[in-house]
């Protein structure tokens, strides 16, 4: 009989994970009817996982981080946590100051101080086999983050969730975020690691109250080793907004996947993603959006400058239910290819059961525009400087839509690096 | 007066076809020249290889700008080293903010000039003392460059970067295209403000209207590839009140 990836050590580490056993183990059950997702499934085909079914990973051991190692990745005035190898690191999170009405915790604490998170964990995989690794996560989920922002609270800080990998193994992360009616907060994500080869598996939840409002910054920069996989559930009630920025720059294979259900009407989501490739790495941004209920906004736009061999794939599934009259839907993808061996593989997908709304997707693959190039040579911008500039612009368009500009330079800072890096000549 | 640009017998073909017939042209220092002529007569080719844009071969002849070689130059080392050419079509470019676009291509040509490079204060302030010199807001320049501009707000960024770079030689393809009145007055000014004894100006245009604001020292008319006519500021005059008929036949 053969058995699932991940079996021997589910029935091993299980004694020691924080909490939730019963749901750990109706999770694992789930994921191991499936297995893990295949390329024969569609929403996974270009998402080679066998490195890490294979591998047989165990936890990340512990290690050192230092605050210097962490400084340049911290955001003025928020409220960090900080998780080194899967686990939160206490000297270096600073969430003392929390404002009244919300509370920033460990899931490890929440967990094993027995409170029952499970009616918001259930909700983040269903019996689909393209959501087996949300289950394994369930399963496995050492760590994290749970914020809770109570009714009417606005959040002037940002929470930023910092994650250093510095060995090899996996992280199997959980992090929940509610917003309470009529509540705002921004949460940024920061993914680091080192050269080790090792295994990231996070899933974020939102859920987002009547009028409530989210605005998300993920940054993932991973080790050019790891293989990255997040998926992001969202759900949105009467009058919610979520909006989402996610970069992607590290990782040999990367997936950053967001399902979002338009439960309320009149909710509001934005999620845009840009993503910067070389070597041979793989970044698959997935987004499906359910409009459940009419009234519903959401807008897409995802960009990708991809050097060398590498491949960045935009599989975007909008969904309008029979009831969901007057969506209002949007996608967009566009790619700039620096190199003739990189590919862009785009595939927006439309599934319209209503029959009085409005959907537009639009696609582009293509080199950086001559034109554009000349006339920024006829000023004096050396070729290489005038590309660099160009690529700069075209993701800069993105960046704007994150709405903290601390959040925003810091993005733009690892861009600058990662385009000062590149030979764009 | 020296000479800044000396044209000799170019010829110059795109995707094969032979579009400039063998042009001669001397530019001096202090001179402003307007190149006139019939749509498909040339003028925007002219420009364009004076600039070195990829695509405009030269076939024949030669160009000497300053006493150097021009058509050995690339594109962007003659912007820094003072060629100038102001676009009929100024192009968007999505994303790039025009002041960081502008002070990148300040400093590049201030450093080919041996000048110290602008830090972002140093730069606004050659920015503010440019754009009063022009009677210009610079708001224009806080948006990314080109980007949802009117046609005359993309000629009134040309100017305001021709200013701040400072050229030698300015080539201007059409900048009166598209423009009402008001801009063309505010255009005009502008280019009358960076007229030197020690720069020169070529106007690529079809109509005598920018002339008014802008007068030449010389008129040259450009038909079929060649130069077919040259004089002083009447012979603008009289194309505005003949036409090209006497110089090309079938504009009648």
């Amino acid at each position: 009989m053969t058995v699932v990836p991940y079996a021997e050590q589910f029935e091993r580490l299980k004694p020691a994970l924080p909490g939730a056993a019963g749901l750990r183990e109706q999770a694992f059950a789930r994921y191991a009817a499936h297995g893990f997702p295949g390329m024969k499934r569609e929403a996974w085909r270009h998402t080679k996982l066998t490195p890490i079914s294979a591998a047989a990973l165990e936890p990340s051991a512990a290690s050192d981080v230092s605050p210097g190692d962490i400084a340049a990745h911290l955001i003025p005035d928020a409220l960090t946590l900080v998780f080194v190898n899967g686990r939160m690191d206490r000297a270096l999170s600073n969430i003392e100051q929390a404002p009244r009405g919300v509370t920033i915790e460990s899931l490890a604490d929440v967990l094993a101080r027995g409170d029952d998170l499970s009616p918001w964990l259930v909700q983040a995989a269903g019996d689909s086999p393209d959501d087996a690794l949300v289950s394994l996560n369930t399963a496995l989920m050492n760590d994290g983050a749970v914020i809770r922002v109570a009714d009417g609270v606005h959040v002037e800080a940002p929470i930023h969730l910092l994650f250093f990998a510095k060995q090899g193994g996996m992280n199997q992360m959980r992090n929940v975020i509610v917003a309470g009616k009529g509540a705002s907060v921004t949460v940024a994500e920061g993914f680091f690691g080192g050269k080790d080869a090792y295994w990231t598996n996070v899933v974020n939840q939102f859920f987002v109250a009547e009028g409530a409002s989210i605005e998300h910054a993920r940054q993932q920069n991973e080790g050019l080793s790891a293989y990255h996989i997040g998926a992001n559930r969202v759900r949105l009630a009467q009058g919610a907004r979520f909006n989402s920025v996610a970069v992607m720059l590290g990782g040999a294979v990367a997936r950053n996947e967001t399902r979002v259900l338009v439960a309320g009407e009149r909710a509001e989501c934005h999620l845009a993603g840009v993503s910067l490739g070389r070597g041979k790495q793989l970044h698959d941004s997935v987004t499906v959006l359910d409009h459940a209920v009419p009234n519903g906004v959401s807008d897409q736009v995802f960009k990708a400058v991809l050097d060398d061999q590498s491949h960045a794939v935009y599989q975007g599934k909008v969904i309008v239910r029979q009831d969901a009259q007057k969506t209002d839907a949007r996608q967009a993808n566009h790619n700039i290819l620096l190199a003739r061996s990189a590919e862009a593989s785009s595939k927006p997908e439309l599934e319209i059961f209503a029959d009085d709304v409005k959907c537009a997707h639009g696609a582009t693959v293509g080199e950086l525009d001559k034109n554009m190039l000349f006339y920024m040579q006829a000023r004096g911008l050396d070729p290489k400087t005038a590309r660099a500039l160009l690529v700069e612009g075209f993701v800069l368009e993105v960046l704007e839509r994150i709405a903290s500009p601390e959040i925003r330079d810091m993005f733009r800072t690892d861009i600058g690096g990662w385009l000062h890096g590149r030979a764009l000549s | 007066m020296t000479t800044m640009l000396e044209i000799k017998n170019l010829h110059a073909a795109v995707d094969g076809k032979e579009i400039l017939k063998g042009i001669d042209l001397t530019v001096k220092a202090g001179e402003v020249h307007a190149i006139m002529g019939p749509n498909g007569s040339g003028k925007s080719t002219l420009a364009y290889v004076l600039a070195g844009r990829a695509g405009y071969e030269v076939t024949e002849g030669s160009v000497s700008y300053d006493g150097k070689d021009l058509l050995e130059m690339s594109a962007d080392e003659r912007a820094r080293d003072g060629v100038f050419l102001g676009f009929q079509y100024p192009v968007e470019l999505p994303g790039v903010n025009g002041m960081t676009f502008l002070r990148t291509a300040a400093n590049a040509v201030r450093k080919h000039r041996g000048l110290k490079e602008l830090d972002g204060i140093d730069f606004l302030k050659l920015l503010r003392q440019k754009a009063s010199l022009l009677e210009m807001d610079d708001g224009l320049l806080k948006r990314a460059v080109n980007v949802g501009f009117s046609g005359g707000e993309k000629k009134r960024n040309e100017i305001a970067q021709m200013a701040v770079l400072d050229p030698h030689l300015m080539v201007l393809d059409e900048t009166d295209s598209g423009l009402d009145i008001d801009a063309l007055k505010v255009v005009s000014k502008g280019i009358n403000a960076l007229r030197g004894p020690d720069k020169a100006t070529v106007l690529v245009t079809h109509y005598q209207r920018l002339l008014s604001y802008v007068e030449p020292d010389f008129v040259h008319i450009l038909a079929r590839g060649k130069i077919v006519a040259s004089g002083g500021k009447e012979l603008a005059l009289e194309l505005e009140r003949d036409g090209y008929v006497n110089y090309v036949p079938e504009a009648a």
